[in-house]
């Protein structure tokens, strides 16, 4: 899954992308927002400037009417009679009348000889002017000039003149002036009523200082700052100055005189302006900008809460934990969460069918004490389930091991074969093993398993990579083979013993009876016997057989009406080694009986009886075979094959026999001991 | 009479050999017979008939059947103190393994081999090397194992 979602594009967090939104959306308005400031920013300086430009003209326009008035006054005057008829005290008068102390009146002649000076009283008028300057301009262009400041003689302080040819009309003979102190303009500056940060300044054509707003008097007649005198006129300039600092100015020159009129506003007044805008634009802007952030989070978290609530629920369900995921109003993530929901419901059904699947298999591997073990051939890692374990004898702590520790468990006898031979299955090409061996288990036990499975193979190289495969505790399987063997070989022996016997017989017969008919009889008579104490021990298991038993099945041949035989004795168990011997004993005597003794004619008897004394580890047995009422004993047994046998079977079954040839028939003894504790099954050693 | 019987034994070995040499067309049935004649043996057979038909077959072998055992304790007696020149032990007597009586008489230098219905005979290691002679047998298998067991040639 993690391989499937990898990309070449770097993951990142919901939340980030709801920012990046925000910022796409809320940057360009931002940007709106900067250039309508910038524009805000840039008007106000447009304005400013008209501005300046409209505080200029008004200045220039005022200083040029005030300049208008001085003329209309000196026109006035000119055209005064008194001034025609040369009358100069009467002109004084009216000169002076006319101005009332607005400046004074100076009428010269051509050659700067003062007539009338109303500044002082008549008569004392100083005999030349001081201002040459506009003598000689006037005579030069013979019309009307407003003068740069000079010193007053009579004023004695810096003055200017507004002056006129007389007649102005004609061939001038005299120049008539009012001067006017500077104060004058600066009450037209004063009149412009400007807000603070605005300033004007004004010169005349030498540079000197005429008036400024909130000026010294003393700096009148001071050279102009050289920074204004240098401006372009009409053009708003930023220009630095010792007081009152960085200004934005714009200059003019007067139009009836040479003057220069500055208009100043200062460059710190509006930049703060700029500044607070750009501050409170700013503000806003951040402002704007934090709530847009903050919607943005708290937007973003509507998404990313159950974003990350859902993709904990996924981890939830990939760690196999419970899962709570609740609506998130949210359509899509709903439809995560659903599909998660559904998901793990999927999950537990599998997972409940893999447990069912799992615990069918241990309670199978426990039923069946098979134990299921892995083989990681690459890593050398073996895994061992509990039922393995469990066969092993082995503890939790040794789930793991690696090949040599597997085979610490193998016997040491079985060790180095099962190590061969589970080497040669991994070098082979054999899909699928099976072992047997043996296990020494922690407590000492040993037991038979068979280990039997497959082997997983790489395709090309046919390499083992893995083997899978069971245990199975064998042990009883094996013990049953065993056991099944040594039956057989029990069995084997068993025939082998009755061919041996069957054998001898025949020979033993055929030494006695070597005529073919006789052979025969006897000889069948006593196979017929032996196959009678077979069934008598098949009948039994091969445990042994009852005394009383054995001897009425070795008579029932014999049991005729003439015949009176009695069997009596008490009950007395007969190992199976002894039970043919003694069968074969009780069929010699009762041939021999039919032939010569009490069961050879009508009215003879024949008791078999015994005896038995039980001692703590064996019960001794004395039995009698007694012959009565039967022919003359004529043919003593002891002849032959018969006493032979009997001699020989008593010694078989750890006895003795005793035969008496009494007048009234034969008797015989038998004693021999039965070991009290007899086998209950066959003897298998 | 073991003193005895050994030289005796190296006597009819030699005139064995001496008889297979000079008179090669008889039938060795004949020979060992007679190199067989006198010969001690200690019979152990648990079944009363096979002992009986093994006595008369050592008999007509020519050989002296000098004592007899069928049960385990017997022969364990026997065997002690029996003097005899070989011995013939029934591996199996009434369920009982032979084992202590081949062990007393290998101790004692008493040559023998073993009678057996087994197929596999269940003998520890130290005997393994022993003859074995599968029942039922003839007589010229017994005889054969007689000699081949006293190291009487033609075996």
């Amino acid at each position: 899954m993690t391989h499937a979602l990898a990309s070449s594009r770097r993951a990142r967090p919901a939340a980030l992308h709801l920012v990046y939104f925000a910022v796409i959306v809320a940057g360009p308005l931002l940007l709106v927002i900067g250039a309508l400031l910038w524009r805000s920013v840039s008007l106000e300086r447009q304005q400013l400037d008209s501005r300046l430009g409209q505080v200029l003209e008004a200045l220039v326009a005022d200083l040029d009417r005030d300049f208008d008035r001085q003329f209309t006054i000196l026109h006035t005057l000119e055209s005064s009679p008194l001034l025609a008829a040369g009358n100069w005290p009467a002109f004084y008068e009216q000169a002076r009348n006319a101005l009332r102390h607005k400046g004074y009146v100076v009428l010269v002649d051509l050659d700067g000889r003062q007539i009338v000076n109303t500044y002082v009283p008549y008569g004392t008028a100083p005999e030349t002017t001081g201002d040459p300057e506009t003598i000689r301009r006037i005579r030069e262009a013979r019309r009307r000039v407003i003068s740069n400041l000079f010193l007053s003689k009579v004023a004695r302080q810096p003055v200017y003149n507004v002056s006129i040819p007389v007649p102005s009309s004609d061939d001038p003979r005299f120049i008539m002036s009012i001067g006017l102190l500077p104060k004058a303009v600066l009450a037209i500056l004063k009149e412009q009523r400007l807000a603070d940060g605005w300033s004007t300044v004004v010169w005349d054509g030498n540079g000197k200082l005429l008036a400024q707003l909130g000026m010294d008097d003393h700096a009148v007649g001071t050279p102009a700052p050289q920074a204004l005198r240098a401006l372009e006129p009409g053009k708003v300039t930023r220009v630095s100055m010792v007081s009152p600092g960085d200004v934005f100015a714009i200059t003019a020159r007067s139009d009836l005189s040479d003057w220069r009129v500055a208009v100043l506003f200062s460059a710190a007044a509006i930049e703060s302006q700029v500044w607070t805008s750009i501050a409170v634009w700013g503000a806003t802007i951040l402002i704007a900008a934090a709530i847009v952030a903050l919607l943005a989070w708290l937007f973003g978290r509507r998404l990313t809460g159950p974003l990350a609530a859902a993709t904990d629920g996924a981890r939830a369900l990939g760690r196999g934990e419970e899962l709570t995921l609740e609506p998130s109003g949210i359509v899509e993530i709903d439809a995560v969460n659903e599909a998660l929901i559904r998901a793990k419901r999927e999950v537990e059904a599998s997972s409940a069918a893999l447990r069912q699947s799992e615990e069918q298999l241990r309670s199978a591997a426990e039923a069946a004490e098979f134990g299921p073990h892995r083989y990681d051939v690459v890593n050398n890692r073996t895994y061992r389930s509990p039922q393995f374990l469990h066969i092993l004898g082995a503890g939790e702590g040794e789930a793991t091991a690696s090949f040599a520790g597997g085979l610490d468990w193998v016997h040491p006898e079985d060790r180095e074969v099962t190590a061969t031979a589970k080497k040669a299955i991994l070098a082979g090409h054999e899909d699928r093993y099976q072992l047997d061996y043996r296990i020494l288990r922690r407590d000492g036990t040993v037991r038979w398993v068979m280990d039997r499975g497959r082997i997983a193979r790489d395709a090309v190289t046919g390499r083992a990579l893995e083997v899978v495969g069971v245990v199975l505790d064998i042990t009883d399987m094996k013990d049953a083979e065993q056991r099944q063997r040594l039956l057989f070989e029990e069995l084997n022996h068993r025939v082998k013993n009755t061919l041996a016997i069957v054998q001898s017989l025949a020979k033993q017969t055929l030494r006695s009876k070597p005529n073919p008919r006789d052979f025969t009889e006897a000889f069948d008579s006593r196979l017929l016997s032996l196959a009678r104490a077979h069934d008598l021990l098949t009948h039994g298991s091969w445990s042994g057989a009852p005394l009383g038993d054995i001897a009425r099945t070795a008579m029932e041949p014999f049991i005729g009406e003439s015949r009176r035989i009695v069997i009596e004795g008490p009950a007395v168990a007969i190992p199976p080694s002894s039970t043919v011997a003694l069968s074969l004993m009780f069929h010699e005597l009762a041939t021999n009986a039919a032939k010569y003794g009490a069961l050879s004619a009508a009215g003879g008897t024949l008791t078999i009886e015994w005896q038995v004394a039980e001692g703590p580890a064996k019960s001794d047995v004395v039995l009698r075979w007694t012959e009565i009422d039967g022919p003359p004993v004529t043919a003593p047994l002891t002849t032959g094959f018969g006493s032979r046998l009997l001699e020989a079977s008593a010694r078989q079954v750890g006895g003795k026999v005793e035969l008496t040839f009494a007048p009234t028939g034969l008797k015989c003894t038998i004693r021999f001991s039965v070991k009290r504790t007899m086998s209950a099954g066959p003897q298998l050693a | 009479m073991e003193s005895h019987a050994l030289p005796l034994t190296s006597v009819l070995l030699l005139s064995a050999k001496n008889n297979l040499q000079t008179l090669p067309e008889e039938p060795p049935l004949k020979d060992f017979r007679q190199a067989l004649c006198g010969t001690m043996v200690f019979a152990v057979e648990d079944e009363a008939l096979v002992l009986m038909t093994l006595e008369d077959c050592l008999e007509e072998l020519g050989c002296q059947v000098v004592a007899r055992a069928s049960l385990l304790d017997e022969a364990i007696l026997c065997s002690r103190t029996v003097q005899c020149d070989v011995a013939v032990l029934d591996i199996n007597l009434a369920g009982r393994l032979v084992t202590p009586v081949a062990d007393l008489l290998a101790g004692r230098g008493i040559p023998f081999f073993f009678t057996s219905g087994y197929g596999s005979a269940p003998l520890p290691p130290v005997h393994a090397d022993r003859l074995i002679l599968a029942k039922p047998y003839r007589a010229d298998q017994i005889q054969r194992a007689l000699c081949s067991t006293i190291g009487v040639p033609g075996g």
